[in-house]
């Protein structure tokens, strides 16, 4: 097996946080059974083993602080394809990334997969329809797999749920290096209790006792509620009971869409459209806030590049969303709500066009880029210095005080921020733009704050980019002591010696 | 008088006999007994005060040499200045040299496609050859559309099967080569710059020159300005071509400023030079030119087919943000990383190397 | 007020090809898309719209999905568009392709034709010249600007000069760049106007050609042979240029600094 000794800048010791950790030793497996021999011999010399596939992370999951690094690049990518009664489902590998996966699937390039049912992929091939894996988690270059340990979800969560609800099977090495498959809808615990037998492994054990909040978009901690589905513990895991060295996931047919961006007059009358978007006519696959300072952000980034969408002139605020393209009448109630908002027709971007669709999510993206790309800038001098943005989901009828509270305290602090996303969740993104360290120590004193009052308002204070090591104190934070030490309970089960992916989700 | 003027094919006296667009009705085929030898355009331009051939045409004309076992005929266009140029025509290979007497000496495509098509039906070429430039693909399919012929663009090779060519073209992005005939006489052709070397010149070699006048008026022209950045990638040996991975304008006027030090030409790909930061003129690629460097230094081109059609390079570094761009699998050397960083500490590290860490800027 | 026509292609969306292993293209699945020489002439014909007034009809030639850049034309702003789709116009060559689109455009009466410089696909370049040829229309090529300035101006880019033309109509025009300050995306109101204009479809006999001057028969060129061309293989040497200090180092080592 490949390995090599990390030096001081590789890329194999940090992820996208950008906080730099250190590793004795980077291995690649190319197998589960190679993963199974790694974790076999740490095992036995009481070496923690950090797993990462594509560094994609923004919590240091996949930062190791100390061992080995398992990078499960080097893993099988697009194994098979399938087909059941929910449809076409695909077998899948580490080494595949979001973006593979969905680009091969629309252009049907599947030469080279087996067949994992009979005639599955001539049958996918000569389907007069397209399929797509639907789950956009907006980094689209982060691994399939290293998806369902995290269970990420992204805007289109509000039309097709989670990663979670798109997983068939999947192959886990244990960290003693035992192999077991698990198949939806196989194994069931009995209230919390587990107790039956996969693949010739017996497991006897408790889930944690607290309710998952599947009420709000949330990637905090291990799943858990009555009669669960074994396979559900394991995704969003955070890869801290075992590693995925497979699985499969499901397609979903493709039909063309319209993306479309309303520019509105104000913070408050795009929050409002996006309000009323939500239940209409125009079933949105997701819907997404730009307030205005986002979009004086993406001005100032456009500006200097000519392949940038630059917005329009004039003070502005946005609502971003993807709809049915062919329908002509959902179009007329769209243009009506949005008029009825204070936007207007002639002042809203409409594009099917592939590439048009293409820029339109590089606008959306522009906005978290530019804001890394200035932290980026900021950490020559100030090393110290980490992007502070947040990640947090209330219910429905918090949304509209939270997003007071978002403000008032912001306003307080005197920090500069903008607020942007995944508002169809009622799950937007506060990003403060730090100018030097005393920025960070206020942002973070204002961050632990909105966590709070996230979670007192019934929310998530991590509804997507999960806990890693960064985000630790939000486990007891949502589930009090008693649910931190279930989450322990049930890792020791698994991992007596805590050294798979040691330090994240518990210490 | 019909809509087309009178001045189409079809019209006897000045009257089209129907609502058909022009030059559809009669077919017009040279005789395919009699023609024989081929014509070369031979298109010029002035710099510095002085008129010149237009680098491509002496392989041009070596080519039709080679090819034809008649005559080598030429068609240039100018004024009485163009006199000094006869002889190196004749020199490559030519016999016969129609100059198209163009006091103005301004190129417009409707007279001189007249003056080309009456010249064809005068001297019954074989074929027709013609520089793939902006004016011989201009003024080529207009010639062509008068004569009825069939005519291949972008030629990279040519046959002879006695008088009969076959022309290869680069398809799909150049991934493909069409080989192309035509079916009728006289078979054109615009041939991409540098496809042909240039003949060894035969000095004191003789031909005939015609004389004849340029009818008919061209267009008004309020001005002519001369574009920036003459310098031929075409003939570049380094080249430093930007791409669209290139965000930053600042980074256009770094690439200049290295090629000057390190003695390179910059070239764009086609996403450049449709932004305006650069000159179609510096675009390499299947629709600008086809370039043939000892080293190729590509920053931020992601290296579609369309673009990889026009690179001939002996070796190729690329500096590209996404490991999986195609240009990095054709590289002899790939740089993972950000063209415009990439481009700034070359800049630097140039300038201060230039003179103690003296900064130029 | 003027009739302007717009003719546009439909090709496959460069960054979508790829290469297989084996040096084949694979244009299966990919999305097509309107050629973007096309774009450009579509935006200066609009522009020409706003400024001389008129009616802007965009024509495409070829089988039914050519139907989606007609939709596109329409949508960043066209009035009208034409399909011209017919079997007997398939394997027509540049010349035989002319005659059908010149006829239409006689048809249509339009006075001022608007075309890309060259297609992405084919990169002949043909087709304006040979349009305005049939149609004994005055030819502008390679046009990067129109404006008025006494009477119809044009900028052209040639080789080594670009010129300012006064242009006659009627006239063909090549397009080579979008004019400044073009829509970067169409309005949902575009759209709305665009979803009720329905495309007209043209067959061969409604521009009243015969069958011998286009498809194969009216074509003055033939494919002899069609051969794969190898793409560039190199035993790649990889560098991490994360830092651009380390990739310029790469870069410079490679010119001897």
């Amino acid at each position: 097996m490949r390995s090599i000794v990390p030096g001081p800048e590789s890329p194999y010791t940090i992820d996208e946080c950008k906080i730099r950790g250190e590793a004795d030793l980077v291995i690649f497996p190319e197998n589960a059974e190679d993963i199974a021999e790694v974790l076999r011999d740490a095992y036995g010399k009481s070496i923690p083993v950090t797993v990462s596939a594509n560094r994609t992370g923004l919590c240091g999951g996949g930062v190791p602080d100390e061992g080995w690094v398992m990078s499960l690049e080097g893993m099988p990518g697009l194994i098979g394809m399938g087909q059941d009664d929910e449809g076409y489902y695909v077998r899948i590998g580490p080494g595949v990334s979001v973006r593979t996966l969905t680009d091969t699937m629309l252009l049907k390039r599947i030469e080279g997969l087996t067949d994992l049912t009979p005639d599955a992929c001539g049958r996918f091939r000569r389907d007069p329809r397209r399929f797509f894996y639907p789950v956009d988690p907006t980094e689209m270059d982060g691994s399939v797999c290293g998806n369902i340990a995290t269970n990420a979800s992204g805007p289109r969560t509000l039309k097709y749920g989670p990663t979670r609800d798109w997983v068939r099977w999947i192959r886990v090495v244990l960290p003693d290096g035992r192999i077991i498959g698990i198949r939806r809808g196989e194994h069931h615990a009995e209230g919390r209790r587990f107790d039956c037998t996969v693949d010739d492994v017996h497991l006897s054990f408790d889930a944690p006792g607290y309710d998952f909040n599947t009420a709000v978009k949330n990637a905090a901690g291990l799943y858990a509620a009555d009669g669960m589905d074994l396979i559900d513990l394991f995704i969003g895991s955070e890869g801290v009971l075992g590693v995925i060295a497979e699985a499969e996931v499901r397609l979903t047919e493709w039909h063309p869409l319209l993306s479309v961006i309303a520019f509105m007059p104000d913070d408050d009358s795009a929050l409002s459209l996006i309000d009323d978007l939500r239940d209409s006519t125009v079933s949105p696959e997701f819907l997404e806030y730009f307030d205005c300072a986002s979009i004086d952000l993406v001005r100032r980034v456009s500006a200097g590049d000519p392949t940038l969408l630059t917005p329009p002139e004039g003070r502005c605020s946005a609502v971003f969303l993807d709809m049915d393209a062919g329908d002509g009448a959902r179009m007329r109630d769209l243009a009506d709500i949005i008029s009825s908002h204070g936007g207007s027709p002639s002042r809203t971007w409409a594009g099917s066009d592939a590439g048009d669709r293409r820029r339109m999510f590089e606008f959306r993206h522009c906005v978290p880029k530019s804001i890394f790309d200035y932290v980026a800038g900021l950490k020559e001098e100030m090393p110290a210095i980490n992007k502070m943005g947040t990640d947090m989901s209330v219910p429905r009828e918090q949304s509209p005080g939270m997003m007071s509270f978002y403000r008032e305290k912001l306003e307080e602090s005197g920090l500069e921020y903008v607020i942007f996303g995944h508002m169809g969740n009622f799950h937007p993104h506060v990003e403060i733009i730090l100018k030097d360290m005393a920025d960070l120590e206020k942002a973070r004193e204002v961050y632990d704050v909105f966590a709070a009052e996230a979670v007192r308002r019934g929310g998530s204070p991590s509804a997507e980019h999960g806990i890693g090591k960064l985000k630790r104190r939000y486990i007891g934070m949502m589930y009090g002591s008693g649910g931190e030490e279930d989450i322990r309970r049930v890792k020791r089960y698994f991992d007596p010696g805590f050294i798979l992916n040691r330090g994240d989700m518990v210490a | 008088m019909s809509d087309c003027g009178g001045s189409c094919s079809t019209c006897t006296d000045g009257e089209c006999r129907d609502r058909l667009p022009p030059g559809m009705l009669r077919v017009y085929d040279l005789d395919q007994e009699v023609a024989d030898g081929i014509l070369v355009y031979a298109e010029v331009y002035k710099a510095d005060g002085s008129w010149r051939l237009h680098p491509a045409v002496p392989g041009l004309v070596g080519k039709a040499a080679e090819l034809t076992t008649g005559r080598v005929f030429a068609v240039i266009f100018g004024p009485a200045e163009l006199k000094p140029l006869y002889e190196a025509l004749f020199s490559y290979g030519v016999d016969t040299l129609y100059h198209m007497r163009d006091p103005k000496a301004v190129y417009s495509p409707e007279p001189y496609a007249d003056a080309s098509a009456d010249l064809c039906r005068r001297v019954l070429p074989a074929a027709f050859l013609l520089p793939a430039t902006p004016q011989g693909r201009e003024v080529a399919p207009m010639i062509a559309a008068r004569l009825d012929a069939g005519l291949t663009a972008d030629c990279t090779s040519i046959e002879a099967d006695g008088r009969t060519l076959m022309m290869t073209r680069p398809a799909l992005g150049g991934n493909i080569s069409a080989t192309i005939a035509a079916s009728g006489f006289p078979q054109m052709a615009t041939i991409r710059p540098g496809t042909f070397p240039d003949p060894v010149p035969e000095a004191g070699r003789k031909g005939t020159v015609v004389s004849l006048v340029l009818r008919g008026s061209g267009r008004e022209v309020r001005e002519v300005r001369a574009v920036e950045g003459t310098e031929d990638v075409s003939e570049a040996k380094v080249l430093i071509s930007l791409g669209n991975g290139v965000r930053r304008r600042e980074s256009v006027d770094a690439a200049f400023r290295i090629a000057a030090l390190i003695g390179a030409t910059v070239s764009c790909s086609r996403a450049m030079a449709d932004r305006g930061w650069l000159p179609h003129s510096r675009q390499v690629g299947q629709s600008g030119k086809t370039v043939s460097p000892d080293l190729y230094i590509a920053f931020g081109i992601s290296g579609s087919v369309q673009h990889m059609a026009g690179v001939r390079a002996k070796r190729i570094v690329s500096v590209n943000r996404d490991p999986d761009a195609p240009m990095n699998s054709s590289a002899d050397k790939a740089i993972i990383g950000d063209a415009d960083a990439v481009l700034r500490s070359m800049l630097r590290s140039l300038e201060e190397g230039l003179d103690g860490g003296v900064d130029l800027s | 007020m003027h009739s302007i026509g717009v003719f546009v292609k439909q090709v496959p969306d460069p960054s979508m090809v790829s290469v297989s292993e084996s040096g084949t293209l694979q244009r299966d699945g990919v999305p097509s898309m309107l050629d973007p020489f096309g774009r450009m002439a579509l935006m200066t014909a609009l522009r020409f719209r706003q400024d001389a007034g008129g009616k802007v009809t965009a024509v495409t030639m070829g089988p039914d999905q050519a139907e989606e850049v007609l939709r596109r034309c329409l949508e960043f702003g066209a009035d009208d568009a034409v399909l011209m789709t017919d079997r007997r116009f398939a394997g027509s060559d540049t010349i035989a392709t002319s005659r059908a689109l010149a006829a239409l455009a006689k048809r249509e009466g339009f006075d001022i034709v608007f075309c890309g410089m060259q297609a992405t696909d084919g990169d002949t370049a043909q087709v304006p010249p040979e349009l305005a040829a049939l149609l004994g229309y005055g030819l502008y090529s390679y046009v990067s600007a129109i404006r008025d300035d006494g009477g119809i101006v044009a900028t052209q880019c040639y080789e080594r000069y670009e010129q300012d033309t006064v242009m006659e109509l009627p006239a063909v025009v090549s397009v080579c760049r979008a004019p400044e300050g073009s829509p970067q995306l169409p309005s949902l109101e575009d759209r709305m106007r665009a979803s009720a204009v329905p495309v007209r479809r043209v067959a061969l006999d409604d521009i009243g050609l015969p069958d011998r001057m286009v498809g194969m028969k009216g074509s003055a060129t033939r494919v002899v042979k069609v051969t794969a061309v190898p793409g560039r293989h190199a035993d790649t040497v990889t560098v991490d240029g994360s830092d651009p200090d380390a990739g310029a180092r790469a870069v410079l080592e490679e010119v001897g600094k």
